[in-house]
C-alpha cells in the first residue's frame, strides 16, 4: 500500500534528491502511522488463518506431527492430496465423491432460488396487493430463528409426511436443497426486491404501454438491468448451500452422499488425526469460493449491501 | 351487485394484476413458511409434550406434560447458575451473544473506518476484508482449532512461548472462561466483515458536504465523528444487536426439547 501518490505534497519538486527513508520520514504522521498499524493487523489477522490451511496441506506427516509448529513446508508435498484422491491410497477418502455431493446440491438450490425469489422479488417490488407487508414481515422472519432451533420440528414434520407420501427423509439431496431454498429465499427476495426498486419504473411502463404482458416486461426489461443483483443472489445462496453444515450432518447418514463439510468433520474425527488431510481438504472446499468471490467481489458487495440498507 | 363487481374486479386490470401478485409469490411464501415459520410454531408444540429422539417419527402421539419439559430445563444443572467458578449454559448464552455482538460491530466499525479513505488497492483490500465472512464455516472453525491447539506445536502456543508470555504450553479452547473468550474472538472475526460492509454503504451514502460545513463551523475531528459518522448507523447497530439478543435465548429453548 504506497499511499505516496494520493497525497501530492509540497514538496515534489525537490524528491528526486530524496532517499527512501527521507520519503517516507515525510510521508509518515501520527494518523497515518496509526492507520497503517491498523491495517497490518488485521490483515495479519485474516490472512493468516488461510496461509496456515493451505502451507499445511502440503506438509508431510512428520512436519505435522513434529514437536515445533513448521512455518515453511519444506517441498510442495502432495501426501495429504493423494490420501484425499488417489484410490490405491491405504487411507483413500473418496473425497471427489463429496466435491461432486456438494455440487450436486449448491447448484440447483442456487438456480431454483434465483428463479423463486426474481418471481416473488418483482411482485414484492412493483405490484400492489393486499398483505404484502405482513408477508414481507413474516418471511423476514426466518432471522430470528436460528437452524438449531427448528431442525428437530423440521426432522418430525418431514418424516410425517415421508411416510405418508412414500419418501425417505435421510440420505435424500432434493429434501435438503428444499431446506436449503427455506434458509436462502427470504435473503434473495429481499436483495432483489430492493435493487428492482432502484431501477425507474417509466422504462417497464412503457413496455407495458407497447403491448408486453408483465412476464414479457419481467424477462426483456427488468432482468437485464437486475444481472448484478441476479449475480450477487445466485453466488449467495450458492455459498450457503456450499457451506451448510448442519442440516446435512442430521439428513445424510450414507457416507457415499457426504458433503463436502461433513466429510471434512469424518476426516476430523477419524481416530488417528491428520491435520494435514484435514487443510488439504479444507482449501479445496475454501478456494472455488474465495475465486468466485474475488471475480465477482463487486457484484456481492453490492448486493449485500442493497439487501441491508433499506432504501 | 356483488357478484357484477366480483366479476368486474376478476377482469379488471387491477384483479389481474393482484393475482398475478400473488401466484409470483407464491412458491417463496409456501417454501418459507412450511419449512420455516411452521416448524417454529411446531416446536412450542413440542415443548408441551413428552418427545424422545427415537419418537421423532410418530410426534402426534406423544404424550402432553405440560411445563414438565421448561422445569427439568430450568433445574438441570448444566443450566442453572451456579455461582461465578460454572454459569450454567444461560447466564453463558446471555453473555457470549451481548459481548460477540458489541465486538463484531466494534471490529466492524473500525474496519470500515480504515476503508472510507482513499488509498491504492483499496478494492482489493476490502475484498480481502471479506475473507472471513465469505470462507465457509467448517474450514475456518477448523484451522482455529489448529492454530490454538494445546500441544507446544500450536501455533499459538509457539508464539506466546517465543515471545515469554507462556511458561508452558496452554489448553486454550478446554480453559473455563478463556474459551468462552476465544469463540468470543472467533464470532467476531467470522461476522465483521458484514457489519464492516453495512457501516461502509452508510458512510459512503453520507453526504461530503456535512462534514465541510462542520469543518467551517469549526468542529473537529472527534466532533464529526461523534455528531455525524456514530448517528448515521445507530439503527444498524440496534438491529444487529436485537437480531443477536434473539438468536441468544432461543437457542437455549432447543434444549427443552428433552
Amino acid at each position: 500500500m504506497s499511499s505516496t501518490t494520493s497525497t501530492p505534497g509540497p514538496h515534489t519538486s525537490s524528491s528526486r534528491n530524496l532517499t527512501f527513508i527521507e520519503h517516507l520520514a515525510r510521508w509518515i504522521t501520527w494518523p497515518r502511522f496509526i492507520s497503517a498499524l491498523a491495517f497490518t493487523f488485521f490483515l495479519t489477522g485474516i490472512l493468516f488463518p488461510f496461509y496456515w490451511m493451505i502451507s499445511s496441506s502440503f506438509k508431510t506427516y512428520a512436519e505435522i506431527g513434529g514437536r515445533q509448529p513448521v512455518y515453511i513446508p519444506g517441498s510442495l508435498n502432495l501426501d495429504a492430496y493423494r490420501e484425499l484422491f488417489d484410490p490405491s491410497n491405504p487411507s483413500f477418502q473418496n473425497f471427489g465423491q463429496s466435491i461432486m455431493n456438494s455440487v450436486k446440491i449448491a447448484v440447483p438450490t442456487s438456480i431454483i432460488a434465483v428463479i423463486l425469489s426474481t418471481l416473488g422479488a418483482y411482485a414484492v417490488a412493483r405490484l400492489r396487493f393486499r398483505g404484502k407487508e405482513f408477508l414481507l414481515n413474516s418471511i423476514l422472519m426466518i432471522y430470528l430463528f436460528p437452524g438449531v432451533l427448528l431442525i428437530i420440528p423440521l426432522f418430525a414434520m418431514l418424516s410425517q409426511i415421508g411416510t405418508r407420501l412414500g419418501f425417505e427423509v435421510q440420505d435424500n439431496l432434493p429434501i435438503l436443497i428444499i431446506t436449503y431454498l427455506a434458509q436462502t429465499l427470504p435473503v434473495a427476495l429481499y436483495m432483489l426486491a430492493n435493487y428492482f426498486r432502484t431501477i425507474p419504473e417509466e422504462i417497464e411502463q412503457a413496455g407495458l404501454i407497447d403491448g408486453c404482458s408483465r412476464m414479457e416486461v419481467i424477462w426483456r426489461i427488468t432482468l437485464p438491468l437486475a444481472i448484478p443483483a441476479l449475480v450477487s443472489v445466485s453466488i449467495y445462496t450458492f455459498m450457503i448451500a456450499w457451506n451448510e453444515f448442519l442440516y446435512a450432518f442430521i439428513f445424510l447418514n450414507d457416507h457415499n452422499l457426504f458433503t463436502m463439510p461433513i466429510k471434512i468433520n469424518t476426516i476430523f474425527n477419524d481416530p488417528s488425526p491428520r491435520p494435514h488431510v484435514v487443510m488439504a481438504a479444507s482449501t479445496i472446499m475454501t478456494l472455488p469460493i474465495v475465486v468466485m468471490f474475488l471475480a465477482l467481489e463487486k457484484f456481492l458487495s453490492e448486493g449485500l449491501t442493497a439487501g441491508g440498507v433499506k432504501g | 351487485m356483488a357478484g357484477i363487481s366480483f366479476i368486474k374486479y376478476r377482469t379488471s386490470l387491477r384483479g389481474r394484476e393482484v393475482r398475478l401478485a400473488w401466484s409470483l409469490v407464491l412458491p417463496t411464501a409456501l417454501i418459507v413458511f412450511g419449512l420455516v415459520i411452521f416448524p417454529a410454531f411446531f416446536s412450542i408444540w413440542i415443548s408441551f409434550h413428552d418427545v424422545g429422539l427415537t419418537e421423532l417419527s410418530n410426534v402426534f402421539k406423544a404424550e402432553f406434560i405440560g411445563l414438565e419439559n421448561y422445569k427439568n430445563v430450568i433445574n438441570d444443572f448444566a443450566f442453572k447458575f451456579q455461582g461465578l467458578q460454572n454459569w450454567g449454559a444461560a447466564v453463558t448464552s446471555i453473555i457470549y451473544s451481548f459481548t460477540a455482538t458489541t465486538l463484531t460491530v466494534v471490529v466492524g466499525l473500525i474496519a470500515s473506518l480504515l476503508l472510507n479513505q482513499n488509498f491504492k488497492g483499496r478494492g482489493l483490500v476490502r475484498a480481502v476484508f471479506l475473507f472471513p465472512y465469505i470462507a465457509p464455516i467448517v474450514s475456518v472453525t477448523f484451522v482455529w482449532r489448529w492454530i490454538l491447539d494445546p500441544r507446544p506445536s500450536g501455533v499459538v502456543n509457539d508464539i506466546l512461548m517465543n515471545i515469554g508470555l507462556i511458561e508452558m504450553p496452554m489448553a486454550y479452547l478446554s480453559t473455563r472462561g478463556l474459551a468462552l473468550l476465544l469463540v468470543i474472538i472467533f464470532e467476531a472475526w467470522r461476522y465483521f466483515p458484514f457489519a464492516m460492509l453495512m457501516i461502509l454503504a452508510r458512510l459512503q451514502a453520507i453526504d461530503s458536504t456535512l462534514y465541510e460545513a462542520a469543518e467551517v463551523d469549526g468542529a473537529g475531528r472527534r466532533a464529526l465523528f461523534t455528531n455525524i459518522t456514530l448517528p448515521v448507523n445507530y439503527d444498524m447497530f440496534l438491529g444487529r444487536f436485537s437480531s443477536c439478543a434473539l438468536c441468544g435465548p432461543s437457542i437455549n429453548l432447543t434444549t427443552s426439547f428433552s
